[in-house]
């Protein structure tokens, strides 16, 4: 290792010989000391002043927000669209309206077969007995309740099947063999549930429209 | 500004060219360069341009070549279809193109950087084409550079300008198509720039970024921002194959009379060509992008000079010193594994995973499982994903399920229309006499037209059976 590190010189085009070297050395490598493009400069001065406006954006005046507020915010909005959209339903329902036009309404059942073969079978079954035939003689109970056995826990009028459809199992409520039915109003909009109830309802004829159907 | 034209300076190791001492950006500009590299270069940028505008036109599968959905979220290319979920192909395909590039840099050198590069293949072929046509050859635009601002400099400084922009605005446009594809793209540019903004801006955006760089940024992008330019020292050795000058013939530099000097005239015509304003015969240095106008250069005054070619040539830094070239190296192997590797997992996961459906069975929250009087069972989600451009039909169910395991949820055949997803709850539900403890069930999917079959391991979890029989 050399004491004195060596100065290099420069060539460049004009002629001018400049020192362009660090003085100090590591493991015997120099370094340069050439300007910086302009270009580069300009970046680092841009983060410069990218910082104060971060900081006086998110941190004091509150303009600009961070993503996790933003889609906070944004489900709010939803809820309370959600909650409002609940309200007006449910300010047009009451048992009578099911027993006189939805439960009657063909294309609302139609649909809410549809719905329930897609999101109810699973516990409750295709037949709504809440049993599973296996195909060889042998039939296996499902999670859910029968919806066609004429016994309703949780209340016997459409209104409280819309109920329990839109909020789940009651907290009070132990469950079928500890099942818990999930609040279905977090998936479904509260025409679905309409629709869902009055196939339910068309299910069931005699409980609901007594012998006229 | 100077009146004069400006000076062109002398290449050096210490410090880039087109950098000024004060930092300012030395323009360059490289003079013309007729050849067999230059035309056969020109025929590749071509064709290449020719493969990024066509892809988003060709239709395989419905669907064009090349598309990202990103609003659909389906990713289609060549004819086979990918969703979100199948983001861990991603991984395999960018390792692997990823190592081949070693491999290929480690035998071929910058040979990616000079023939396909897109900022070279667009700036070289496109934008100095313009720059060319518009302000003549370099002598002619030295001096346009140093004349002053009249009118017959500011009206071809707006027409070279104005050309630019237009052809930034144009691979802009075909970009955006990618991600939109063609119809959509035409559709959108009927309607006023707010309907979609983000798109507007994304092409506003890139428009500008390429002008930018095309018109004014050019080499400063290869020296100072490529990842893969900087990467080249840990990649090359001395048996990779570079430009270079051949010094052993080549020195010492004299007069074409001289019978004592080298074969090099020092007429420096392969540094007025080089785009990145470099001296070749410093030899091999980060700037160089491997574009091979200096060999053409050299070998136009070589041949004028009766002399043989190949005085600045591909060469290995062992071939330009008089030795022998090795091909195989401990670091081709290295690359090679490793792109084998991820090509292979690629072209196997293209060929038997990537089907024309997903099918995710997924645990629901809450409990694991739940004991019933007589029954153990586990509640799941199942997300179908139909990703044809026509409807199937899919049967759902378990493969050779063990004596009392039932799937429920899914009886009826599922039917779900083009390039659509489903999802719905299903229950694997055991008697408490079958029940064995936790194990894993295949849930298999056939989807039909095409019979593919998605297969996926689940777990069913329940109580330790000792324990449980007790109770």
């Amino acid at each position: 290792m050399s004491s004195e590190p060596e100065i290099k010189v420069a060539h460049y085009a004009d002629g001018e010989n400049k020192i362009v070297v660090r003085p100090h050395e590591y493991d015997g490598i120099q370094e340069y000391d050439q300007t910086l493009p302009n270009w580069w400069l300009f970046i680092f001065f841009a983060t410069l002043v990218f910082f104060p406006v971060c900081w006086l954006g998110y941190y004091q005046f509150g303009f600009m927000r961070p993503d996790g507020e933003v889609i906070d915010r944004k489900m709010a909005e939803i809820q309370q669209v959600k909650a409002k959209e609940l309200d007006a339903m449910l300010a047009k329902l009451d048992n009578s309206v099911f027993i006189e036009k939805w439960g009657k309404d063909q294309q609302a059942i139609a649909n809410g077969r549809e719905l329930y073969m897609a999101n109810c079978t699973a516990c409750h079954g295709q037949k709504l007995d809440a049993k599973m035939d296996l195909g060889n003689g042998q039939v296996v109970p499902l999670p859910g309740l029968s919806l066609v056995d004429g016994q309703w826990q949780h209340g016997k009028e459409p209104m409280d099947t819309f109920k329990l459809i839109n909020l789940g199992s009651p907290p009070d409520s132990p469950g079928h063999n500890g099942a818990r039915m999930e609040a279905w109003g977090q998936k479904l909009p509260p025409m679905k549930i309409v629709e869902l109830v009055s196939f339910i309802m068309s299910e069931n004829p005699k409980e609901f429209f007594g012998s006229q159907n | 500004m100077s009146d004069q034209p400006q000076k062109i300076k002398r290449p050096n190791l210490d410090s880039v060219t087109s950098i000024n001492d004060d930092g300012s950006h030395h323009i360059l500009h490289p003079s013309d360069v007729k050849g067999r590299f230059t035309l056969a270069r020109r025929v590749v940028a071509w064709l290449m341009i020719a493969i990024y505008v066509a892809m988003p036109w060709i239709p395989i599968n419905g669907a064009p070549a090349l598309f990202f959905d990103v609003e659909m979220r389906r990713f289609h290319v060549f004819g086979l279809t990918m969703v979100t979920q199948d983001m861990w192909v991603l991984f395999f395909a960018i390792s692997g193109l990823g190592f081949l590039l070693f491999v290929t840099t480690a035998v071929l050198g910058r040979i990616w950087c000079g023939w396909a590069c897109p900022y070279t293949v667009f700036l070289d072929h496109v934008f100095r084409r313009i720059e060319r046509w518009i302000d003549g050859d370099a002598p002619a635009r030295r001096k346009l550079a140093g004349a002053p601002n009249d009118l017959r400099k500011i009206s071809r400084r707006v027409l070279k300008h104005g050309l630019y922009i237009f052809c930034s605005g144009l691979i802009a446009h075909v970009f955006l198509s990618y991600f939109i594809s063609i119809p959509r793209l035409y559709a959108f540019m009927q309607q006023g720039p707010l309907e979609h903004a983000t798109s507007f801006g994304v092409v506003m955006f890139l428009t500008g970024t390429l002008y930018f760089c095309f018109a004014h940024f050019r080499e400063q992008f290869c020296i100072l921002m490529c990842p893969y330019g900087r990467l080249q020292s840990a990649l090359t050795d001395d048996d990779t194959m570079i430009i270079g000058y051949d010094e052993q013939r080549g020195e010492p530099r004299g007069k074409a009379t001289d019978p004592d000097a080298g074969a090099c005239i020092d007429c420096n015509r392969c540094v007025t060509v080089c785009p990145t304003g470099i001296d070749i015969r410093n030899g091999l240095q980060l700037e160089c992008i491997g574009c091979a106008a200096c060999i053409d250069a050299c070998d136009e005054i070589m041949v004028k000079l009766n002399r043989p070619t190949g005085l600045v040539r591909y060469d290995s830094s062992r071939g330009l010193a008089g030795k022998k070239r090795r091909i195989f190296r401990p670091r081709m192997l290295a690359y090679g594994l490793l792109a084998l590797l991820g090509l292979t997992a690629l072209g196997f996961t293209a060929f038997n995973r990537a089907k024309p459906m997903n099918a995710n069975l997924t645990r629901m929250r809450g409990p694991s499982f739940y004991l019933d009087p007589t029954l153990v069972r586990n509640h799941f989600q199942l997300r179908l994903f139909n990703k044809r451009n026509q409807p199937m039909t899919f049967k759902v169910s378990l493969e050779n399920p063990p004596p009392g395991y039932v799937l429920t949820g899914v009886d009826e055949d599922l039917k779900i229309p083009a390039a659509q997803e489903l999802a719905r709850p299903v229950i694997v539900i055991v008697p408490n006499e079958s029940y064995q403890g936790p194990r894993t069930l295949t849930l298999e999917v056939k989807g039909q037209p095409g019979d593919s079959v998605v297969r996926q391991q689940v777990e069913f979890l329940g109580p330790n059976p000792r324990l449980f029989r007790k109770n």
